[in-house]
């Protein structure tokens, strides 16, 4: 099991693309302020911003965070060239792939979403990065594991409110506390974080990982090789993977996602999730506001019948 | 004594003659050596796709010939083999594959260029080095004696 991490280890953690300047002037800020960062914005020729517990702050070029930009620290297109090289390893043809879907997997399961222009082969120009820092909040999701129902649980809520971390935590209990078996459908290496077999994040002791599989053929694989009990996954975007979780829930299999959703309204107004939730494969919507927010657990058994 | 000092002088000017040939035929074998291994390497790179960083400590000259961004062992060439080099490592790692292997094709055409001009004065000149080295210490000898 994981130990406990050191405040704004996880910050520090994901600072390893950015150019020194830029770096140390991060690791000059207090381990409070590194501890609530949620991103690091970088735009070429643009003031550096951070995330910080929802709200937008800049660094000073002086060092130090405000709510204000005052004479803030403004990054050169040469410098968010760096960054990017440096995401990419200095090898962007072995990530054209995830760059085509506009973002880079980083190592510690932080995630970099990247904007430029558009090219059939991928992207150049790259005129925008958002560091989006992972994070493993143990406990997080009790009051969901405690009400989950029968059938498969959709977490639900806008982006940034901390659906993945929500997940990665329900994996983790559900596989150490409840006994249960689970193979989690790591399509972007995000849940699991696998470095050399190995997940860097706790995700339980009965959960097997198969990363980098499409979602669709995952779910696929994992009912007919591993004999899961749960199948989890992240983002679920398509009719081709309602499709697949239909088909599992006839295998036995329980599915536990995510998807992205601004109010309970948007859970019927949106087409997956509504098809998602009357195919009847889910008994439990978690709905969350904001990272850290209120969650409203919705229980959909009987709504389904 | 004499003919100790005039022997000193015939081997060290031989030697000198010797050395200039022995770099010729170290530029010739370093543009060899560089053009099989961005063969090796623009494959590795077309068929895993893996990050270079990995594809170097595979490949069995990786490390030495690429160490912080630079090439090394590169004293043998001459500044114009050396801009071509250095024009490939600008845009190693840059692009999407069809890149890399363009960028390849064109510096390994530029190489070729290179290795068979390497070649020519490998073979033009190092006789012509060693038999100056030599003579012109016997020269030197029929000087001093």
């Amino acid at each position: 099991m994981n130990e406990p991490k050191r405040k704004g280890a996880r910050f520090i953690s994901a600072l390893y693309p950015l150019p020194q300047q830029i770096k140390e002037k991060l690791l000059s800020l207090r381990p409070e302020v590194m501890e609530k960062t949620e991103e690091i914005r970088l735009r070429a020729g643009k003031p550096l911003m951070l995330t910080v517990g929802g709200a937008p702050m800049w660094i000073s070029s002086s060092g130090g965070v405000s709510y204000l930009p005052q004479s803030p620290l403004i990054l050169s297109a040469e410098q968010l060239r760096e960054t990017f090289l440096n995401l990419c390893n200095h090898s962007v043809y072995s990530h054209t792939e995830e760059i085509n879907q506009g973002f880079i997997m980083m190592k510690g399961s932080h995630r970099a979403g990247i904007c430029g222009t558009k090219i059939p082969e991928g992207m150049r120009d790259i005129s925008s990065i958002n560091i989006r820092i992972a994070r493993e909040i143990f406990g997080s999701a009790n009051r969901i594991v405690e009400r989950m129902g029968p059938k498969g649980l959709l977490i639900a809520g806008p982006p940034g409110s901390g659906k993945t971390t929500i997940l990665r935590d329900c994996i983790r209990q559900l596989s150490t506390n409840k006994h249960q078996r689970i193979a989690v459908i790591d399509s972007r290496g995000e849940i699991a974080a696998v470095e050399a077999s190995v997940p860097q994040n706790d995700i339980g002791e009965n959960t097997d990982v198969i990363t980098g599989s499409a979602k669709k053929e995952g779910i696929e694989m994992a009912v007919r090789s591993m004999g899961p009990q749960i199948v989890a996954f992240d983002e679920i975007g398509s009719h081709g993977e309602v499709d697949e979780v239909i088909r599992s829930l006839s295998s036995g299999v329980r599915v536990i996602t995510t998807a992205h959703c601004g109010s309970r309204d948007d859970l019927y107004r949106r087409e997956v999730t509504a098809r998602l939730i009357n195919s009847g494969v889910i008994s439990c919507v978690a709905l969350l506001s904001k990272a850290g927010g209120d969650i409203e657990i919705i229980d959909i058994s009987g709504e389904n019948g | 004594m004499r003919l100790a000092g005039a022997i000193f002088v015939l081997a060290a000017c031989s030697l000198y003659g010797a050395a200039v040939a022995y770099r010729l035929f170290m530029r010739e074998a370093k543009l060899k050596k560089l053009l099989s291994f961005i063969n090796s390497l623009t494959e590795e790179i077309r068929l895993t796709r893996a990050e270079l960083p990995e594809i170097l400590k595979r490949l069995p000259e990786g490390e030495g010939f690429l160490k912080d961004g630079s090439w090394h062992g590169t004293e043998c060439l001459k500044d114009e083999d050396i801009r071509v080099l250095s024009s490939f490592l600008s845009a190693l790692g840059k692009t999407d594959i069809e890149g890399q292997i363009n960028n390849a094709k064109l510096h390994t055409e530029a190489l070729k260029l290179r290795l068979s001009e390497a070649t020519d004065e490998r073979k033009r000149m190092s006789r012509l080095y060693m038999s100056l080295g030599f003579l012109g210490g016997l020269f030197a000898v029929v000087l001093i004696l």
